[in-house]
């Protein structure tokens, strides 16, 4: 397959091809990463399915189209990078530990933490919401597909409907937020 | 402005389908005290179904990894037979390789072979897991403008960047970007300084400096790089493989 078809059946959420693109490579990148960076196979295997999906994401919001390199290529160097900032993040642990510091967590992490609270609270409010409301947002936020698209894949009259479909469906969903929040659940 | 509307804008405004102008009206709106809070509300809600997402793409990959898994364990007992067929293909396919680039590349000249060969490689780094928003590091910013084909203004942002834990990759990217534009030979010194230090990008060091030393029409120092590419486990030993008999034709 070309670099264009598979980037086409990317854009249509063919499912069939992130299994046969995750599988092509798979064996390749963990045995390159087992013996250039001693990680463990489960490390391997995490920092894989990491590069698929900023690779899948990228490919859906159109930054791939300027990259004149192959799915591979990409993979592996996203999978690099990944394996790069683990270990210096192992390097950085360590040191702390034989310096006897304790473990301090610093302004920046802080802030993912609480914002990583805030994702997991908007998460939880989704599965509330249910479908059809999860899978439209998530088909146009995530998936990042067309009024058209989704409208066609979930039989609806036309993107009109979809749009319209989508800006209550958000309203509902800052209200189960608040609701969450008002009724004491922890952000 | 309704709130349809203004989620529109905000849609447009946080997947970057905006162009200039808007954005610049976008960032004076968001300005106003009561336009930024519901902004602040709609992102939240936009960044948690794409974490929803995320995690559920996750989840999908888990589940092509079991049964990866299990139709491993199943193979393995006929794994003896499967090894000769592969191997009888792998055999097949070397020898179509080979015919191919007899074919294909028969009559290039080293800059011609190189072209061939050439693509420039991803510029990653931080990844696409942060939101638009957050700071980028200048290095970050080097790689989209890189990423984006502008070698140019990314090896000035690149420049700029202190030689710290991010060296390699400065180092990579800087000899990378002269050879993207054009200008191989000021890559070649920068490739070795990285082979020699035998970091992160050693590889791809090896690998450029081959083509840089073809596309500089030194098939001498390219042939001595390819060869020693080619008997090495590097990635790139195949692609070396290749080049090597496209040369020798």
């Amino acid at each position: 397959m070309t670099k264009g078809s598979l980037i086409v059946s990317f854009r249509q959420n063919d499912e069939k091809e992130i299994e046969r693109l995750y599988n092509q490579y798979r064996k390749e990148f963990t045995t390159w990463a087992l013996k250039s960076f001693k990680c463990t196979h489960d490390e391997a295997i995490e920092v894989y399915q990491q590069a698929m999906i900023i690779f899948y994401e990228n490919v859906k919001s159109g930054k791939v189209e300027n990259i004149a390199s192959n799915p591979k290529t990409y993979l592996f160097a996203i999978g690099k990078n990944k394996l790069y900032e683990k270990m210096r993040a192992n390097v950085r642990h360590n040191s702390l530990q034989e310096d006897g510091a304790g473990y301090e967590p610093e302004y920046e992490e802080e802030h993912y933490e609480n914002q990583e609270h805030k994702l997991q609270a908007v998460e939880k409010a989704l599965e509330k919401l249910g479908d059809p409301c999860r899978h439209i947002l998530q088909q146009f936020y995530y998936h990042r597909a067309s009024m058209e698209d989704i409208a066609l894949a979930m039989e609806y009259k036309n993107a009109a409907t979809v749009k319209n479909l989508k800006y209550k469906c958000l309203q509902r969903l800052k209200s189960i937020l608040n609701d969450q929040l008002n009724g004491g659940d922890e952000l | 402005m309704n709130d349809k509307e203004k989620l529109d804008k905000i849609d447009q405004y946080l997947l970057g389908e905006i162009s200039e102008v808007e954005k610049d009206e976008m960032e004076k709106q968001l300005q106003d005290k009561d336009f930024k809070a519901d902004y602040d509300d709609y992102k939240l809600l936009i960044e948690g179904v794409k974490y929803s997402g995320r995690k559920d793409m996750l989840r999908k990959l888990q589940n092509i990894e079991e049964e990866s898994r299990h139709r491993e364990e199943g193979r393995s007992s006929g794994r003896g037979i499967n090894r000769y067929i592969a191997g009888i293909a792998a055999s097949v396919a070397l020898i179509a390789a080979i015919f191919m680039g007899y074919q294909q590349f028969g009559k290039d000249t080293p800059a011609q072979i190189a072209a061939q060969y050439f693509e420039p490689y991803p510029a990653v780094v931080g990844g696409a897991t942060r939101s638009a928003e957050e700071d980028k590091t200048v290095l970050e910013r080097a790689m989209q403008l890189f990423e984006s084909e502008n070698y140019s203004e990314s090896l000035v942002l690149l420049q700029t960047i202190e030689t710290g834990e991010y060296r390699e990759v400065r180092e990579f990217y800087i000899a990378h970007a002269y050879q993207c534009m054009g200008n191989p030979a000021e890559s070649l010194v920068r490739y070795q300084a990285l082979i020699e230090s035998g970091g992160l990008f050693r590889e791809q060091a090896e690998w450029y400096l081959a083509l840089a030393y073809l596309q500089t029409g030194d098939k001498a120092q390219a042939t001595e790089w390819l060869a020693k590419i080619k008997n090495s486990d590097s990635e790139y030993a195949d692609k070396a493989d290749k080049v090597l008999n496209s040369m020798n034709q």
